[in-house]
């Protein structure tokens, strides 16, 4: 197995920055999500309202009111996928229910739309992480699952989420195809999956080899969040 | 029984027009409101038997706005009505003290069913999302 943590450090910007960059793009993602859910959406999902009611109301033939009822069904599929897409952009679930919960409903939709069968478990997870940590941790299980569904050539992997101490630990893992670490180091993915937990302050570390899958595991400091960061 | 006195709590206001025109048959709209903080203090000066809370709104999430209600107001029927089909979601809307959960897509054949039935102390879950809530959606189990 090889580790990857190979990739040129001379040219990446400061920690600091690079939190910046990213928090500017989450907060246009933000903004996309909200503008899908909060205006487009609800104007379908009224428009599948009002032509329920006209096939529930109409007058005529059972083939009239069906159509009516199709395309109100239509119209709810429509507004239901967008509210999908809002959360994709920018999951609200993290703020309501946690980052437990909103992985576990990620994985669920993951077997429901792509087929990848995954097994989360956690254990000891505070229930209140900042907003940040939980937000890259998430970001980070996203980008590695859907490098497992595009590049792995299985339908399993595991993820595992735990707190000890002050420190949260993160393993994602498959038994796929793997790949050269070297090879792939300058990818977007990874780059961009080291640039964000980097910029919480925490470490990523891929273990990988062809034809031996991938094990991706990230450290957070739990502490180095309410000290060091503070001041960035 | 006597009508149903209902609150409605959604952020869009086209639909709380249509909501309302949804329950005139069957209810009593005492008042509508577009956040969660507006929800409780409706509820505080109104009184109603029912509210229909979209758990998506400004101002208080909408789950943590349906808690508080339940603790002010234990008899209070609390409808969820959302455009969220998760059912970790709707699992932790019944947690806080939610009766019923429906989407707002099918409010035009369910909405007043859910209301019926939540003013028969049953719950009213929208077959839209009683699959993920039973588990059949839910992933198998790996042979790892």
């Amino acid at each position: 197995m090889v580790n990857d943590e190979g990739r040129p450090r001379d040219a990446a910007p400061s920690r600091a920055v690079t939190g910046r960059l990213i928090a500017a793009q989450e907060r246009e993602r933000r903004r996309i999500a909200r503008e899908l859910h909060d205006d487009i959406s609800q104007r379908l999902a009224l428009l599948a309202v009002e032509l329920e009611r006209l096939a529930l109301s109409a007058p005529g033939d059972e083939a009239f009111r069906r159509c009516w009822h199709d395309l109100s069904h239509a119209a709810g599929d429509i507004a239901t996928d967008l509210h999908r897409i809002s959360h994709s952009l920018h999951p609200a679930k993290l703020e309501t229910l946690g980052l437990v919960a909103a992985l576990d409903g990620f994985c669920q939709e993951l077997w429901c739309r792509q087929h990848l069968r995954v097994r989360f478990t956690h254990d000891n997870v505070p229930r209140a992480l900042p907003g940040d940590v939980a937000l890259c941790l998430y970001r980070i299980v996203q980008e590695a699952l859907y490098n497992v569904i595009k590049h792995s050539g299985v339908l399993d992997a595991d993820v595992h989420l735990s707190g000890a101490g002050h420190e949260l630990l993160l393993r994602i893992a498959d038994a796929g195809g793997g790949f050269a670490p070297v090879a792939a180091a300058a990818g977007v993915g990874l780059v961009s999956m080291h640039e964000r937990v980097e910029a919480i302050g925490g470490s990523l570390v891929v273990h990988a080899a062809p034809g031996r899958g991938t094990r991706i595991v990230v450290k957070v400091d739990l502490e180095l969040q309410g000290e060091d960061r503070r001041s960035e | 029984m006597s009508r149903p006195r209902v609150l409605l709590a959604d952020a869009h206001t086209p639909l709380l027009e249509v909501f309302a025109k949804l329950l005139a048959d069957e209810c009593d709209v005492v008042g509508v409101v577009s956040s969660g903080l507006a929800l409780l203090e409706a509820a505080e000066r109104l009184r109603p038997d029912v509210a229909v809370v979209d758990i998506e709104m400004p101002l208080s999430s909408g789950l943590v706005a349906v808690r508080r209600l339940k603790q002010l107001h234990p008899d209070l029927r609390i409808v969820v009505l959302t455009m969220n089909e998760d059912p970790n979601v709707a699992a932790e809307a019944f947690r806080a003290g939610a009766s019923g959960y429906l989407l707002k897509r099918s409010a035009a054949s369910e909405l007043q069913i859910a209301v019926r039935e939540t003013m028969h102390h049953r719950s009213y879950v929208t077959p839209l999302v009683t699959e993920g809530l039973v588990g059949t959606r839910r992933r198998p189990p790996l042979d790892l």
